[in-house]
């Protein structure tokens, strides 16, 4: 590797750790998975600055250019992001279905607690729950209502 | 005993009102659910319009999704019994009281609501018909249990089913799946020979799947269902 190539790749690497950094500043990404990104960077970094240790792994595992051993392991890194991601995904995929379900649940019984104040509203003579109340004051109120005009 | 209908509905306002109208007519002692999976069409509006009562889930989650809502609606408001019903049409509510009557007399856990015990009625077309044999085939092989309608979408289970349908419930082609799962959680469940209706209005969601991702599917998480932890 020429003394170009290795500030070249030194430079692209660093600026692309200054930038998850910033990302991580800014609250961004996750710190959790920025991680990878930040060990990965390090480690081609590493590698550009001290070229020799690439040639000694490539040779003594008997890859014959150092560059193939490069893009191996640039493969394998990239096929476990991509199932760690995988994974991540399907987890927040769940997450998702669940708050939609129960947001949806929640939504069902305001709407039927929203009728029975209406209702019971209606009975105690048009009565309309008053917005600065509390929910929960306004259901105890509404079924008091309610119950008062059913003694009646 | 409280009984709960689950009625899944993705763009089915021409048939939600028939459908109510028709459960409130045969089959008076169930409530019901409809959960309206993000519909595109005015299904929220014909459900406010006439009062129905609905889950409106933001997203379209598919029917599994749409399905699971439902059982997590059942277990909250304390339902014995729950029944999946199509939002097409397709299941007769008059059937409901013969579906659930294994349960009720504490002799399954879950049932299935199947077109194929007596041979009557709607049928379904041939290679859908193929496919129906082949994922019974491979329950079979796979449980030993004898289905002869593993994608039927009328079905009715207890609570403890509804449990682990809220804690767990495939998100596409799930009913097949979730026989499997019934079985290693050593749940009781019985086939009982329904009649099914030609779908009224609307296209069936199975016109656009890709059968052969399908069928890999299914048949797929069948055998992983097998390879789960047991849980019960």
């Amino acid at each position: 590797m020429s003394l170009f190539t290795q500030i070249f790749v030194a430079l692209i690497i660093l600026g692309f750790l200054f930038y998850v950094v910033s990302k991580l500043r800014r609250e961004q990404i996750e710190f959790k998975y920025a991680l990878v990104w930040i060990i990965s960077g390090g480690i081609i970094l590493l590698l550009s600055v001290f070229p020799g240790i690439l040639t000694w792994m490539a040779a003594s595992i008997g890859v014959g250019l150092p560059l193939n051993l490069v893009f191996f392991l640039g493969i394998i890194l990239n096929l476990i992001i991509s199932f760690a991601l995988t994974v991540t995904y399907s987890k927040l995929k769940n997450m998702v279905y669940r708050v939609t379900q129960m947001n949806a649940i929640l939504d069902n019984d305001l709407t039927r607690i929203r009728a029975e104040i209406e209702s019971a509203g209606k009975i105690a003579g048009g009565i309309a729950p008053a917005a600065e109340r509390t929910a929960v004051n306004t259901v105890n109120s509404a079924s008091n209502a309610g119950s008062t005009a059913a003694e009646v | 005993m409280k009984k709960l209908l689950i009625i899944p509905a993705y763009n089915e306002a021409d048939n939600l009102v028939e459908l109510v109208a028709e459960i409130r007519q045969k089959a008076p002692g169930y409530d019901y659910i409809i959960v309206n999976d993000g519909s595109k069409d005015n299904t929220a509006q014909v459900c406010s319009d006439n009062k129905l009562n609905v889950l409106h889930l933001g997203n379209n989650l598919g029917i599994g999704g749409a399905v699971q809502a439902g059982y997590l609606y059942a277990i909250r408001h304390n339902y014995d019994i729950a029944v999946q019903i199509d939002g097409d049409g397709q299941h007769d509510p008059a059937y409901l009281d013969v579906l659930i009557q294994p349960i009720v007399d504490g002799l399954a856990d879950f049932t299935i609501g199947s077109r194929f015990i007596e041979r009557v009625g709607f049928q379904s077309s041939g290679l859908r018909r193929a496919g129906i044999l082949w994922l019974d085939a491979i329950l079979k092989r796979s449980t030993g249990l004898d289905i002869t309608d593993a994608t039927s979408g009328f079905r009715a289970c207890d609570q403890a089913v509804m449990h682990v349908f809220a804690s767990y419930y495939p998100k596409d082609y799930p009913e097949p799946e979730t026989i499997a799962d019934l079985y290693r959680h050593k749940f009781r469940i019985r086939e009982i020979p329904v009649v099914m209706r030609e779908r009224q209005i609307g296209v069936s969601s199975i016109r656009f799947f890709r059968p052969i991702y399908y069928m890999m599917k299914v048949t797929l998480s069948i055998f992983v269902s097998r390879l789960k932890r047991h849980k019960k």
